[in-house]
């Protein structure tokens, strides 16, 4: 005599049920069939479902090791079919479970290699996800290659370890769940960072203008500018104005937009110490100042500095080598397409 | 009589090699260098040996507690600013972000941290204010530490030179660095291109303008400690001048050139300091490399109004 059993049927059948395109999780609906048993038709059966979802990074490139899941679901329903409803964006080993008593015996089946996967969007779908912000779309392409998933089976991880993940490579703040698996997430937890390194760069000038360093330029370059002034207005030398010479006002603009941006993609990627600009001064460390012809006011400058520059200013305040970020990142950035 | 002749012998005994034990084991002045990272490295330097020692995690010198952001990837801004020591107390205090990542204002909370030297154990921990753009300023006068906000803190960038003989002229200038009694400055003429150096002594209100300085950049020009002596650094012409490694010593005192040192080494690294006992001190990240100048030179740190360019450090004793 054959055994009483339940056997599990998926819909569609698997073994992999991808998230799809735009984030959403996939509709799977699952069939429990009782074999070589008849229910009473007088009992109502109740089956009792367990879905467990979760993702320990196992055979994932520079995956942190922690386990990932999707809270554990259970249900119970009068019939044999159980439609998966998630609750969250979560990819990993799938198993759905089920219990259900017949005829005085308890059954039991669990299913086998499932999983769901990862679906990286394509272009198109990302062009219209995406802020309309050509730097930020082209730091995306420098992060990930505007990749999510490295395979269906695995989110795109960084290579130094630190857990960077998905288009954005979100590594500080640590990415949550839902950016490691859902690509719109991670896009909008990346263009919350941007933003934030925006407002970062966009305070740096006032702060450097109110800054002590800046207020020591200022006066070197007076200092520097009366002695010239004076000697050219002593006795022999050709004469100028008598009487005191005023210090000049010095001002230090606001960044450009070119300048804002890239100050906020070097801010992405860590200032380690020194932003995408500096105050410029000549090889003597005294003030670059363009003098109005009114002889009253004078414009200060921002230098962008270069990779070079930024190595020596590593090189100089003992930035160890992987506490420095890319001292080309904002050129590579630059140099991408947008899409 | 005999007991106590001999009880004399073995004072005597012991109090010579006690003496002598004490003398071969002197601390010499200034012989140790802890220059600090960004990163909150601590590299500790024997500048007579001209080596490295040791290095320091500061980070992991404040026992249980966490005080300096642990950092895995790029740094934001530097994890340890100012290195003020205190030789009487064998203490160095710095100031250091409490997070690595800004506020969304882009502001930090700061904290200053102490430790003892040579052990560099964490002895005391302080806020150092909240909500800045940039670290506190540490300053220790008559033996206490005093941490300013960055904005409350104002440096001295030139002189007044009109008591200082023996020309007692206003002359405008840049103090460069300053050193006990002495500062380095750039004195300003009509001539902008020229680079004029001299020293004044704030005790004796004397100012030495040192005569014969080689092609240079205020930049490549330093006071050694105790402000007696400026080195400087040769360099070529043009908007970013190399240096040549060509060193030359000047007397403070007489602004008379000392000695002429050549160096290929120094092209390609930092300036980082002239140790007391003697050394000039570069480096490139944590390769340093030492110079004998073959002087001796006093104590008093060399200081600069912004310590940019310069990671934070200090000599000790040990």
């Amino acid at each position: 005599m054959a055994i009483p059993a339940v056997v599990l049927k998926t819909d569609p059948a698997g073994p992999k049920f991808p998230i799809s395109e735009q984030c959403e999780m996939p509709e799977i609906t699952v069939t429990a069939e009782l074999q070589n048993v008849t229910p009473d038709p007088k009992v109502p059966l109740q089956y009792q479902w367990k879905v467990t979802l979760s993702f320990n990074g196992q055979g994932c490139l520079f995956a942190p090791s922690k386990v990932i899941k999707h809270d554990d679901i259970t249900q119970t329903t009068p019939t044999n079919t159980f439609q998966i409803q998630f609750k969250q964006i979560r990819g990993g080993s799938l198993s759905v479970a089920v219990t259900v008593a017949v005829a005085g015996k308890m059954l039991t089946a669990s299913t086998k290699n499932l999983q769901v996967t990862g679906t990286n969007p394509s272009v198109g779908v990302l062009a219209i996800a995406a802020a309309a912000n050509q730097a930020f779309r082209k730091l995306i392409r420098v992060e990930s290659g505007l990749r999510q998933f490295l395979s269906d089976t695995c989110p795109l991880f960084s290579g130094d370890g630190l857990g960077g993940v998905g288009l954005c490579q979100l590594t500080y703040p640590a990415p949550t769940e839902d950016q490691i698996w859902s690509w719109k997430e991670n896009l909008k937890g990346g263009w919350a960072l941007y933003k934030q390194k925006e407002a970062v760069a966009k305070a740096y000038p006032k702060s450097v203008r109110e800054g002590t360093e800046f207020k020591a330029l200022v006066k070197t370059y007076n200092e520097k500018r009366q002695a010239k002034l004076k000697s050219a207005a002593a006795p022999g030398a050709g004469g100028a104005p008598a009487g005191p010479i005023k210090d000049l006002e010095i001002e230090l603009p606001d960044y450009t937009d070119d300048q804002l941006e890239r100050d906020t993609l070097r801010g992405f990627n860590g200032y380690a110490g020194i932003h995408e600009y500096r105050v410029k001064v000549d090889k003597d460390g005294v003030l670059v100042v363009t003098e109005d012809p009114s002889g009253t006011k004078g414009k200060a400058e921002w230098e962008q500095v270069t990779k070079d520059e930024r190595i020596k200013f590593y090189d100089q305040n003992n930035v160890a080598a992987n506490k420095r970020g890319d001292p080309n990142y904002v050129e590579d950035v630059e140099s991408k397409a947008t899409f | 009589m005999l007991g106590a002749h001999r009880a004399s012998t073995q004072l005597f005994l012991f109090f010579f090699l006690a003496g002598f034990f004490l003398r071969c084991h002197a601390a010499t002045p200034g012989q140790f260098l802890y220059v600090i990272g960004c990163d909150a490295q601590v590299d500790k330097l024997d500048t007579l040996a001209g080596q490295k020692v040791r290095t320091y995690d500061l980070a992991k010198q404040t026992g249980k507690e966490v005080l300096i952001p642990v950092v895995h990837g790029a740094l934001d801004s530097c994890l340890a600013s100012q290195a003020v020591y205190d030789s009487k107390t064998s203490v160095f205090s710095t100031a250091v972000p409490a997070t690595n990542d800004p506020k969304a204002d882009g502001t930090k909370d700061y904290r200053v941290l102490s430790f003892s030297v040579p052990g560099i154990e964490l002895v005391k921990h302080v806020a150092g204010g909240e909500n800045m753009k940039g670290p506190p300023h540490l300053e220790l006068q008559s033996g206490i530490l005093k941490i300013q906000k960055p904005w409350e803190w104002t440096p001295q960038t030139d002189l007044d030179l009109g008591a200082y003989g023996p020309e007692k002229k206003q002359t405008a200038n840049q103090i460069l660095e300053s050193s006990g009694d002495r500062v380095l400055l750039r004195l300003f003429a009509g001539d902008d291109k020229q680079l004029v150096l001299a020293v004044a002594d704030r005790k004796t209100q004397k100012l030495v303008q040192l005569e014969g300085v080689p092609s240079a950049v205020a930049p490549s020009v330093h006071l050694a400690p105790g402000g007696g002596y400026v080195l400087v650094e040769e360099t070529g012409s043009g908007e970013k001048p190399e240096k040549t490694g060509k060193l030359a010593l000047f007397d403070g005192t007489t602004g008379k050139q000392l000695k002429e040192f050549r160096d290929a080494h120094i092209k390609d690294l930092y300036f980082l300091a002239v140790a007391p006992t003697g050394r000039a001190i570069y480096h490139a990240s944590d390769r340093y490399w030492f110079v004998d100048l073959k002087i001796k030179f006093g104590q008093s740190p060399v200081m600069r109004p912004i310590e940019k360019g310069y990671p934070p450090l200090f000599f000790a004793a040990k």
